[in-house]
């Protein structure tokens, strides 16, 4: 009947298991340990100022991407299932791009753009606008590397969905908008949840990028991320360990709020 | 009233509705037939306003529909896989036409039961679409589509996902329905049965052409071409010249219907209008003999190669000796012909 029923190599199970276990459990195992040897220092770390500076810029950057994707990818996937127009498989191609790209690069594309002797460096600064070593710097990387992950998960399900529910709203009378709201939209609510938490974990653990662009200046462009990295340079453990542990804290929830929406949209 | 002007639609290079000239009155029931790809449900969607043609003009009531949206065409349109609102219930989905026009909840309430009533699930509002069978999921697609009080409803396919047994048993109802509300309907279906069960008129289409428009007993017995002579039931057909005056298929030699045309024929025979019995010599030999219910089909080969088909009740006195190997006399007893060259 199922694939269940029929009979497994004994060891295969116990084989993923420690692939599983080894790569993941290891390493969260050794992070949990640290923190509870030092948990006087790793508090006091985790509460000062440069910490919860670098940690609530490190939650804007993810609310903003989230934000942001939930609106204009939605839309881009949208446009790309449900329109026909020229260049539309380059979109679809072009969306997947930052997936293929390492983040130190994009932070260099971007500083290439925007840094000093950049492209663009005229035109912002005529606008009064920073880009590069910060904030807005910081949004461009994050908005990019997460790109991606929404795009490809509504595609994929509006393209699973088909077009007859909505062509038959709009026989009964619905405007194109009604029939967004009324029926893509619900329809499309479990891969919203799903790739809003792909959004927030990737974007809580952005490094390379928002490094390059940002600079990683205390009090300006520090993230928590970024805050890690300089704590283990400066063999600050305590504050290395504690600020992972947030990390690994915040993507779990971000996941666990997430699964629990799409329960609840399923039911 | 429909009517349809010359409408043409392309996919890429392939014409799939080409020059279509249709009129339905108010009020009928008229089926679109023809084999899969031949254009049918492009057409039904173009008056949808699903689909836009490249040319043509589509009136809806005295109305050019070109220019009008698919929400504005006031039709209803039933999909062959339904096309539930998955995430509604049957109440919901039956209502979500009055919703998006506005009408206030307890008249929408009211009207969605009675709709419910009309095709026989009452009670059933509150459930799922994905609690429900094929057949009571078609018949909620229909009540949703009536909801909104189409000036025309048009289904495609709409009994194609359903099991056999329910499709007949829907294909009765849609015709009571139909003859209870009155809104004129078009629908489009491979199964000749089924057009014939049903409609009032049936439409004959092919490669994105209307072959020819008829009541089912006109088509039936004036086919206009022989793709529709072939189409509305099992026919053999042949190629046949005309030899003093009388038409040569292989060993038979047949009276012509036009006994002064030149060049070669196509003939169709359909499978009932021919008879064989057992005789020796004979012009062919049978091949298999296979029992069908009510009927038995038998299959044989004419001297030369020709397959010939043939169905017989299944207590016909012509039946005995025809067993596999037995030599056989043919008597056709209706016949159609075509030049070759205009119904390839």
């Amino acid at each position: 009947m199922s694939s269940r029923s029929r009979p497994m190599q004994p060891w295969l199970p116990r084989v993923a298991f420690l692939y599983a276990a080894l790569l993941i459990l290891l390493p969260l195992a050794a992070l949990a340990y640290g923190v509870a040897e030092h948990l006087g220092g790793t508090w006091r770390a985790l509460t000062s100022g440069p910490a919860l500076d670098a940690l609530s810029r490190t939650i804007t950057l993810a609310t903003i991407a989230l934000a942001v994707h939930l609106v204009l990818g939605v839309m881009t996937a949208w446009v790309v299932v449900r329109d026909d127009f020229f260049g539309k498989r380059a979109l679809v191609w072009l969306a997947d791009v930052p997936l293929a790209m390492s983040p130190i690069t994009i932070g260099l594309a971007f500083f290439v753009v925007f840094g000093r002797e950049g492209w663009l460096y005229p035109l912002f600064t005529q606008l009064d606008l920073k880009v590069v070593f910060a904030f807005p710097g910081l949004v461009l990387v994050t908005l990019f590397v997460t790109l991606p992950f929404m795009i490809r998960e509504v595609v994929l399900l509006l393209e699973d969905l088909g077009t007859s529910e909505e062509e038959a709203a709009a026989t009964m009378g619905a405007s194109p908008w009604q029939v967004f709201v009324h029926i893509t939209l619900p329809n499309i609510l479990p891969a919203l949840t799903s790739a809003s938490a792909l959004v927030v974990a990737r974007a809580l653990g952005e490094f390379g990028a928002v490094l390059v662009i940002g600079g990683a200046i205390s009090g300006e462009t520090d993230t928590a991320t970024t805050f890690v990295f300089h704590a283990i340079e400066e063999r600050q453990l305590p504050a290395a360990y504690g600020m992972s542990m947030v990390l690994v804290a915040l993507s779990v929830a971000a996941f666990a709020t997430f699964s629990a929406l799409r329960r609840k949209v399923r039911s | 009233m429909i009517r349809l002007h010359r409408v043409s639609k392309s996919f890429g290079s392939v014409r799939v509705v080409d020059d279509v000239d249709l009129t339905i009155a108010k009020g009928e029931l008229v089926a679109l037939l023809g084999p899969s790809g031949g254009g049918k449900s492009t057409l039904l969607r173009i008056i949808a306003g699903l689909e836009t043609a490249d040319a043509g003009e589509v009136w809806i009531d005295d109305v050019r529909a070109n220019d009008l949206e698919a929400r504005q065409r006031r039709v209803g349109f039933v999909f062959q896989h339904y096309a539930l609102f998955r995430h509604m219930t049957v109440a919901d989905n039956v209502e979500f036409g009055l919703r998006v026009r506005g009408v206030d909840p307890a008249e929408r309430r009211r009207r969605a039961e009675a709709l419910l009533d009309l095709v026989g699930l009452q009670g059933l509002g509150d459930r799922y679409p994905s609690q429900l069978s094929g057949g009571q999921r078609q018949r909620v697609a229909l009540a949703r589509a009536l909801a909104p009080e189409p000036g025309l409803l048009l289904l495609d396919e709409p009994f194609g996902a359903v099991d056999a047994k329910v499709r007949e048993e829907l294909r009765v109802w849609l015709r009571r329905l139909h003859d209870r509300i009155g809104a004129t309907t078009i629908f489009v279906t491979h199964d000749r049965e089924e057009a014939f069960a049903v409609a009032d008129r049936v439409v004959l289409v092919r490669h994105g052409r209307i072959e020819q428009v008829g009541t089912p007993v006109e088509v039936l017995d004036e086919p206009a071409t022989e793709f529709v002579a072939g189409f509305l039931g099992e026919a053999n057909h042949f190629e046949a010249e005309l030899v003093d005056g009388m038409l040569q298929i292989g060993p038979m030699r047949l009276p012509a219907p036009d006994p002064t045309h030149a060049g070669p024929l196509r003939v169709v025979v359909r499978s009932y209008d021919l008879k064989i019995w057992a005789q020796e010599p004979g012009v062919g030999v049978v091949d298999r003999v296979i029992p069908l219910g009510d009927r038995v089909r038998v299959e044989s080969t004419l001297d030369g190669g020709v397959p010939l088909l043939a169905h017989f009740p299944r207590r016909s006195s012509l039946l005995r000796d025809v067993t596999p190997g037995a030599r056989i006399n043919v008597e056709v007893t209706q016949l159609r012909a075509w030049p070759a060259a205009a119904s390839p």
